[in-house]
């Protein structure tokens, strides 16, 4: 009597935890996801019923790359207590195929198999047909003679048929390339497509305690290493006296495995990802990560920024595939004054580059990155922003214009022939025309250079007529500053002499002089 | 007190010392890295703050003969100019000496930027303690056996023409020309020399620098006998590598003089970037019998650079 009583309690308890852990499966919707450098976090809300007691509730469909401890997960109702929640990878459930275009392709691909199964059919019947077609050729039998009028039909029987079913078989065979030509792109297609998207999913498991039966707006959120932006901006220049038009743009892509689809996207300059070890000074070991360079076909390089973190919250809302390429989308766009003049290197190059000079850049807080230039609607070209800068103003190329040109001739000459002398002597006359063609004035900064010698003791460097400009004699460089009005030239003469001592006759060289390597925005 | 000063300091005792009391070549000076009787080496860069004592002994006491010097030189980069001193004692016997003090100087200048081309002067003036008379190699012959203690004056002059690290060199030198203040016959006679040097021929052996294949020619023409003579040395010196910047050469003069006799100078020197000590031992055989025909002396040079 025992044994049945214990037996019904077991039975019961049994029956009441059952009923105390109830499962419950859902897939979450993504509502925003804040972007860094080289990570993301992905923010899902979903509402559930969930009923009294002990509930465990699975959100599926999850990117198989979250980074560990970094899920966080919060509901609308403080009552319900969040006991446990562990992520796991499902490598057996088939993930719901997101990607529309490959779904679409793959049905193309199924109805091009069909259309080639036909024609192989049609072609092995044709070919029966033409093998069966010159198996009995001896027209009436051997032994009686056949009219020669009957033997002329039956040629042109043979004939016509032949080719008829020759030209058929052509046909059918050119199509069935062009088919195979079509399935072949489409294939191509959805490995482009998918190359990013896993068949593996993530899955996380919510155990809650909830006091009474409601329905509960769950928030949860993560990390992935498989997202990430970069900067691209673009400057436009509108003209002398115009503020300098800057339009920040973001560059992001998506490789988690999941479409992020019509989202709120907020980018940052954060690096979330770096660990959760306590800052330190000393140990610079801790901070230091290992550089990342090409993933899933993102080429990753590593810029400097500084320690101000920068957020920008996206106006609209975006979709960006899970397929790593990259998906521009604005950011802000500024009017920026800045003070504008022309450097003309006319021993490098005869026409100026347009340098903006921009104060308080710092207030913009913008990182390095890739930025497109533009000369009054004009694409100049592309040129890194680094905005890593030692000081608040910020010097800006924005390209050539060869509207501002120069000419720069040199002649210089040499005692290189004479018999005797203790000196090699050479003169040099440099003259430069600066002309404005364009229809403002302008402020135009000149730069050209002398040489440089080790030893100012033994070489005797002598120039002249240089009141008007910087020099710097360790440098070698010569600065003029000045303005010119439209249409207007200028014209810079000046000279030099070099006595050097011929005092390695053995090794002599002429030109003993050195040049100083500088550097001049490539466009 | 710096080492420097200390060297120097040394230097000028050890002059006094040896009782600075000059002007017949006992031919070991004529050779091209001489400044004296190749003034034309002040003007190079190697001459530079250097100061040479030499001092050379007979060490008999039937035969005396000793030869002291100093010579000091320094260049001038700026202006490719090089200045020397020099003050020499040469004794014979007991009561025959000259000495003199010599002050040269160089320049140089460079003939189609390849051949460095030089100029050296050196003025002498000579203190004789002797009768009038004519001094010859390791001999004094007296003309007029009545008077003491004579000043007299002499030049060398030079004309080389050389590679920037005499690589190459060719030295032309004339040595005691007649000035045209001196009384002929009547006053103290010092041969006159036509000194040709031709070098470095080790340059096409092994290209080393420090060592040496030279030769250095020379007609002595004595205006008391009337009468030139001609001498030959083929100047050897090998180089043995001790340290990166020390050395240890050693070679010898050979040649034969006057169409009289051979002449030998074997020498050992240590060598390193600020010093050089060298001895050297120099005797002659007849070239008839092969027995000595002058006194054999020996040599001791000590070269510093500051």
């Amino acid at each position: 009597m025992k044994a049945i009583i214990s037996l019904i309690l077991l039975l019961v308890f049994f029956q009441f935890s059952t009923a105390q852990n109830k499962e419950i499966e859902s897939t979450a919707d993504i509502k925003s996801v804040t972007i860094y450098n080289s990570s993301a976090e992905i923010n899902y809300a979903k509402e559930i019923t969930v009923p009294q007691g002990k509930s465990i509730i699975t959100f599926t469909d999850l990117t198989p790359y979250i980074v560990d401890n970094t899920i966080n997960i919060s509901t609308s109702n403080p009552d319900i207590d969040i006991i446990t929640v562990t992520e796991k990878i499902n490598y057996t459930k088939e993930r719901k195929e997101q990607n529309t275009k490959i779904v679409s392709l793959r049905d193309s691909i199924i109805i091009i198999d069909k259309e080639i199964g036909l024609l192989k059919c049609k072609t092995e019947a044709l070919g029966m047909e033409k093998d069966l077609l010159f198996k009995g050729e001896s027209i009436g039998g051997v032994a009686k003679g056949v009219a020669v009028s009957e033997i002329e039909k039956a040629s042109a029987f043979f004939s016509k048929r032949y080719y008829e079913l020759t030209s058929e078989l052509f046909n059918l065979s050119e199509k069935e390339k062009s088919l195979q030509n079509e399935m072949f792109k489409y294939n191509n297609q959805i490995r482009e497509l998918s190359s990013n998207t896993s068949k593996a999913s993530s899955e996380i498991q919510v155990t809650v305690l909830n006091p009474t039966p409601q329905k509960v707006l769950f928030n949860f959120k993560f990390l992935t290493a498989k997202g990430g932006w970069a900067p691209a901006y673009d400057c436009k220049y509108q003209g002398a006296g115009k503020p300098l038009k800057f339009i920040f743009r973001a560059n992001v892509f998506n490789a988690s495995g999941i479409n992020w689809e019509n989202i709120d996207i907020k980018l940052s300059t954060a690096s979330p990802t770096k660990g959760f070890d306590k800052p330190s000074i000393n140990n610079k070991k801790s901070n230091e990560s290992i550089p990342r360079t090409n993933e899933d076909g993102v080429k990753f390089k590593e810029i400097e920024v500084s320690n101000t973190i920068a957020e920008y919250d996206i106006k609209h809302k975006y979709s960006i595939p899970s397929d790593s390429k990259p998906y521009l989308i604005d950011v802000a766009a500024y009017d920026i004054n800045a003070d504008y003049n022309y450097l003309l290197i006319p021993i490098l190059d005869p026409f100026g580059f347009l340098i903006a000079k921009i104060p308080d850049w710092n207030k913009y807080n913008l990182i390095p990155g890739t930025t497109n230039i533009y000369n009054k609607g004009s694409y100049m070209g592309k040129t890194f922003l680094d905005t890593y800068t030692e000081n608040d103003t910020l010097s800006l190329y924005l390209g050539k214009d060869n509207n501002i040109q120069s000419v720069r001739k040199e002649n210089s000459s040499s005692n290189e022939q004479n018999i005797i002398g203790n000196y090699y002597v050479e003169k040099a006359e440099i003259n430069i025309t600066i002309k404005n063609n364009s229809s403002e004035k302008l402020s135009i900064q000149v730069l050209d250079q002398v040489p440089v010698f080790e030893d100012y003791e033994k070489v005797k460097f002598n120039i002249q007529n240089i009141e008007q400009a910087l020099f710097n004699k360790n440098e070698g460089s010569l600065t003029w500053n000045f303005q010119l009005a439209q249409n207007e030239s200028k014209a810079i003469d000046y000279r030099y002499d070099i006595k050097s001592p011929k005092n390695d006759i053995s090794d002599y060289r002429p030109m003993k002089r050195k040049y100083r390597s500088i550097s001049c925005p490539s466009f | 007190m710096s080492f420097k000063h200390l060297t120097v300091l040394l230097l000028v005792i050890m002059v006094y010392v040896n009782a600075a009391k000059c002007q017949v070549y006992n031919y070991t000076p004529i050779i091209h890295n001489d400044i004296e009787t190749n003034p034309s080496l002040l003007a190079s860069d190697k001459m530079n703050n250097r100061i040479q004592l030499y001092h050379q002994n007979s060490f008999s006491s039937l035969n005396t003969f000793s030869y002291s010097s100093l010579k000091l030189s320094k260049y001038f980069e700026p202006s490719f100019l090089g200045i020397g001193l020099s003050i020499n004692n040469t004794s014979m016997g007991n009561s025959i000496s000259y000495n003199h003090i010599g002050l040269g100087a160089g320049y140089r200048n460079v003939l189609f930027n390849k051949i460095y081309l030089k100029l050296g002067a050196t003025y002498k003036i000579i203190n004789t303690n002797s009768p009038y008379g004519s001094f010859d190699y390791f001999l004094f012959v007296p003309s007029a056996p009545t008077s003491y203690r004579k000043f007299n004056d002499g030049l060398n002059l030079a004309l080389s023409f050389s590679s920037a690290s005499d690589r190459y060199y060719v030295s032309m030198n004339l040595l005691n020309p007649d000035l045209p203040w001196h009384k002929t016959n009547i006053d103290i006679q010092f041969p006159t020399y036509y000194v040709l040097n031709v070098g470095n021929a080790m340059r096409f052996f092994d290209g080393d620098l420090n060592s040496e294949l030279s030769y250095s020619g020379f007609g002595k023409y004595s205006a008391f006998k009337n009468k030139m003579t001609y001498s030959h040395y083929i100047n050897i010196k090998l180089n043995t590598q001790l340290t990166r910047r020390s050395s240890f050469q050693y070679g010898s003069r050979l040649g034969f003089a006057e169409n009289d006799y051979f002449h030998f100078l074997p020498f050992i020197t240590y060598y390193n970037s600020k010093l050089a000590l060298s001895l050297s031992y120099n005797f002659h055989l007849s070239k008839i019998k092969f027995t000595p025909k002058y006194i054999s002396t020996t040599s001791l040079n000590l070269i510093y650079i500051l």
